[in-house]
């Protein structure tokens, strides 16, 4: 998987290019328009994770040029602007998702890979991950051939930790996939916890490996296990 | 009031005070002269004996003159000119009070000076006058009442179309547009100097609210910016050989970047709500209420609480629906944090949205409602600012929001009328 990550903010950029470069992503970076202009036109990148404000221009504005000049690129739009106006003209000029900032990279990263599988829909439609088969679009869990009965919110939280396989996410940033534009200062973390509990208990039940662990006092890994 | 109809009442009393007073001063007018008119022709008799009698005294005629009589004037100085004595005297052939004129003159005969003292009487039409006066300026006034009734409605129509038209586009225009409204050329001055204020006016407030915009984006990119850059850097910390303890803080620091950045949302959002233009739609808010809940349901059931509804059906509210996204949220995040369990309970009636929490009574009055940033210390470090939120919303939607607090339940209401 290419991306192309267009932002202004330097130290920013290049976190998140070293986040995703880890996710085995194939990441290149490009703090202005212009720049990002002239890497569009000479290689192809499958996700352009684009910023809004620039100096040398509109982020929106731009993402109508990508989306008239390369029908290949998906656009997730990435602001500081909690506006619905932007949100809108962003969505309507064709972006594929839109996160706003500050954002967790580990959502980030859950999202590139959630618009990548829906281009890339039917190879992956159905994700493995240890002995647990996700069918992405009918959200349901199998294990070992039997459904196992999850909540929405239970199979979004599996999801999101499979997207960041091997990584510690944090609890914030489950809660903030969970919840995040419905609640403010809740005391998600209980919620987190009792959502992960449960979780893990049925896939235990169902004879899974979830390869779940908690990390101290911050989150919480999901590792792939390699199986013998 | 229209400005027509005041044109035409402030004219009426104008014309009322003026034609009294010109009803007062002709009905002196009319009498005054009927008394000028005795006295000059007596005045003329008394000439026409004076010569009469110039030569001879005893040649006055005295049965002619039946209102004419002549006597000797005892003092030595003869006076000037006529005396006149004017009373009201009975008349018994008449039976009525009359007034009786003496005019007097004193004339130097060859004998000796002779005051010639005429008189008449006549009944002087004092009511009649009135009556007569009355009459004329009463129709006088009840014509030019309707001739500026109806004047006054033609010129509002002619002379203040242009007025109505600056009022259709004053009341048409929004800040956030883009361009100001243009004013029609106008021949009244008043009319012109108004419309050239009124576009100066917009002009400004256009360019001051884009000024504030830019502003508050560019705030809220300055702040969220570094904001995101350390949430950033956290994750990527996180994810490198770290001890137990440095993980602990790590994360203590990221439940304070979240903390700060929700706060920032949440002033931003008071920021913009203050500028905010309305974008009202018809909205089902039956059909709404039943989807955005279950949005809760499992944050309900993780705290072990129940969600009581008494959803009315078919209730459409005029509403901006991202500003009506932003009230359930707030709504249902401060029962969550502030309810004591165990069930949450919302209502919706076709006036109105009600979330009940069960808790401990108020310790503040529940008029003094939702300063922002109250600071609640059984509740941790939540802040009253969702509520302030809500507030506003209210105040631009212009619906009620009420605190109640009864039979144990804490009731925050939002009236829609």
């Amino acid at each position: 998987m290419k991306i192309l990550i267009v932002e202004d903010e330097i130290a920013l950029g290049q976190a998140v290019m070293e986040y995703l470069t880890r996710e085995q992503m194939l990441c290149e970076f490009a703090s202005n328009l212009k720049a990002a202009k002239d890497k569009l036109l000479h290689n192809s990148y499958d996700i352009i994770v684009l910023d809004i404000q620039f100096p040398d221009g509109n982020g929106v504005d731009f993402l109508e040029w990508i989306k008239m000049n390369l029908d290949r690129s998906q656009v997730i739009l990435l602001s500081a602007q909690h506006q619905l106006e932007t949100k809108l003209r962003g969505l309507d000029a064709g972006a594929d998702d839109y996160i706003t900032k500050p954002f967790d990279l580990p959502e980030l990263s859950a999202r590139i890979k959630a618009v990548y599988r829906r281009v890339h829909g039917n190879s992956q439609k159905k994700l493995q991950f240890n002995n647990l088969v996700i069918d992405v679009d009918a959200l349901e869990l199998r294990i070992e051939g039997n459904l196992v009965n999850l909540t929405k919110k239970e199979i979004q939280l599996l999801l999101f930790f499979i997207a960041n396989k091997n990584r510690v996410v944090s609890r914030q940033a489950i809660a903030n996939h969970l919840w995040g534009d419905y609640t403010d200062n809740l005391d998600n973390f209980d919620f987190v916890y009792q959502h992960v509990k449960n979780l893990r208990r049925k896939i235990v039940e169902a004879q899974g490996i979830d390869g779940l662990q908690t990390v101290y006092g911050i989150g919480y890994k999901m590792e792939e296990v390699v199986c013998a | 009031m229209r400005l027509g109809s005041k044109f035409s009442v402030g004219f009426a009393c104008i014309a009322l005070v003026v034609l009294l007073l010109a009803l007062v001063i002709s009905y002196q007018a009319v009498k005054k002269s009927t008394i000028q008119a005795h006295i000059g022709k007596l005045h003329d008799l008394n000439s026409h004996v004076g010569q009469l009698i110039a030569t001879d005294t005893a040649a006055f005629p005295s049965e002619r003159f039946r209102y004419t009589a002549i006597r000797p004037y005892p003092k030595a100085d003869l006076p000037a000119g006529k005396k006149v004595r004017i009373q009201k005297v009975f008349d018994s052939t008449i039976l009525s009070e009359v007034t009786r004129i003496e005019v007097s003159t004193v004339v130097q005969t060859r004998q000796a000076p002779m005051e010639i003292v005429s008189s008449t009487r006549y009944i002087q039409a004092d009511s009649q006058y009135l009556t007569a006066i009355l009459m004329v300026f009463a129709w006088i006034f009840v014509f030019l009442i309707s001739v500026s009734l109806v004047l006054s409605t033609v010129f509002s129509m002619h002379i203040l179309t242009p007025f109505y038209k600056t009022l259709r586009i004053i009341s048409r225009f929004r800040v956030d547009q883009h361009e100001t409204p243009k004013f029609d050329r106008n021949s009244t001055y008043e009319f012109r100097k108004l419309n050239e204020q009124l576009a100066r006016m917009m002009q400004r407030s256009t360019r001051d609210y884009l000024a504030l915009k830019e502003f508050n984006e560019n705030a809220s990119h300055e702040l969220q910016t570094p904001l995101a850059i350390m949430q950033s850097k956290i994750d990527l910390l996180i994810n490198t050989p770290l001890q137990n303890e440095q993980l602990r803080l790590l994360g203590e620091m990221q439940d304070q970047i979240a903390r700060l950045s929700s706060v920032k949302k949440a002033l931003t959002l008071l920021m913009q709500l203050e500028h905010y233009q309305l974008k009202r739609n018809a909205v089902d808010l039956t059909t709404y209420m039943h989807t955005a809940l279950t949005v809760y349901q499992d944050v309900i059931e993780l705290k072990g609480w129940e969600l009581h509804t008494e959803l009315a059906e078919y209730v459409t509210v005029d509403i901006d629906a991202h500003l009506l996204q932003l009230v359930v949220n707030n709504l249902m995040s401060n029962a969550l944090k502030h309810g004591a369990g165990p069930f949450i309970k919302v209502a919706l009636t076709p006036t109105s949205l009600v979330f009940s929490n069960p808790g401990a009574p108020p310790a503040i009055d529940t008029t003094a409602l939702i300063p922002r940033f109250h600071y609640r210390e059984d509740s941790g470090n939540s802040m009253g600012i969702g509520l302030s939120l809500v507030q506003k919303i209210a105040d631009l939607q212009q619906f009620n929001f009420t605190y109640t607090f009864e039979k144990g339940l804490h009731n925050l209401t939002l009236h829609f009328f």
